[in-house]
């Protein structure tokens, strides 16, 4: 039985008066079900030399994936502090990871161009990024030769 | 201006073939304003926002869907979905400068938890 399971911890000690000790954990199942995901892109890591905007996973070539659930795990691993990666959804700007920062946001394949997760890097002198989608399933877009 | 340290760790020993186990772990410098913990009840109406697109800053974001059956949608303030929070799920990202959010549940109400920290 596929148990994807992702934990998410936020701490404080001087964010305000209270100290902030938090958790959240959770076994990622496919939409409605307490079905396991099943599918991985794997765990991927490059270094993206320009600031063009790209898909880091497969385009969504259509709209049969509308409804399934993935989950997204983006990190940047520079450690230059003013470096970041922006990320966006189809044309919907998501936000900036900053170095070192990661997200972890469920991915709705709805529709072809419309929610393709893309990323742009804020320098072309070279960044590492990670990334990886756990899902229940992904169209793969036919092959072309020409 | 505080430290948030957020640590992100996932798990899986049985679906593939490679196990998966590693752990992420990043020192936040905030500032103000910030949101603490808090719950809502989200309904199926439109425009419920959580982060006011009119307050300038980035802004790390967490939600959890506490409800046991339906999703909630998160969107930005312009309406435009880009995520289903499936029942029981978080998620953990940035909001970018200008953008805000709203959520909005799907099907019927859901209580939702959800913080957000202005990055200092």
């Amino acid at each position: 039985m596929a148990t994807t399971t992702a934990t998410l911890t936020l701490t404080s000690s001087d964010l305000a008066s209270d100290a902030l000790s938090l958790s959240a954990t959770k076994t990622c199942y496919k939409a409605g079900t307490t079905i396991g995901l099943d599918q991985t892109t794997g765990l991927a890591k490059t270094y993206l030399t320009a600031v063009t905007n790209i898909d880091i996973f497969v385009p969504v070539p259509g709209a049969t994936m509308d409804g399934k659930n993935g989950k997204v795990y983006i990190a940047n691993l520079s450690t230059e502090d003013t470096e970041f990666v922006q990320i966006s959804i189809g044309d919907k700007l998501i936000g900036r990871l900053y170095a070192q920062d990661f997200m972890w946001i469920p991915w709705n394949q709805e529709a072809q161009h419309l929610s393709d997760i893309e990323l742009a890097p804020s320098v072309a002198t070279g960044m590492w990024v990670e990334f990886m989608h756990i899902h229940e399933g992904m169209v793969y877009p036919t092959a072309a030769d020409s | 201006m505080g430290t948030l340290v957020p640590t992100l760790t996932l798990t899986d020993s049985t679906t593939f073939s490679d196990e998966i186990s590693f752990s992420v772990t990043d020192s936040l410098t905030t500032g103000t304003p910030s949101q603490g913990l808090t719950k809502v009840t989200i309904t199926t109406a439109d425009n419920q926002e959580l982060v006011d697109n009119a307050v300038s800053g980035v802004f790390y974001f967490f939600a959890k869907n506490n409800d046991d059956t339906n999703f909630v949608i998160l969107q930005t303030t312009a309406s435009e979905q880009y995520a289903r929070l499936s029942p029981g799920e978080w998620c953990f990202f940035p909001i970018n400068d200008g953008n805000g959010l709203e959520a909005r549940a799907d099907t019927a109400s859901i209580e939702l938890e959800y913080a957000y920290w202005k990055k200092g």
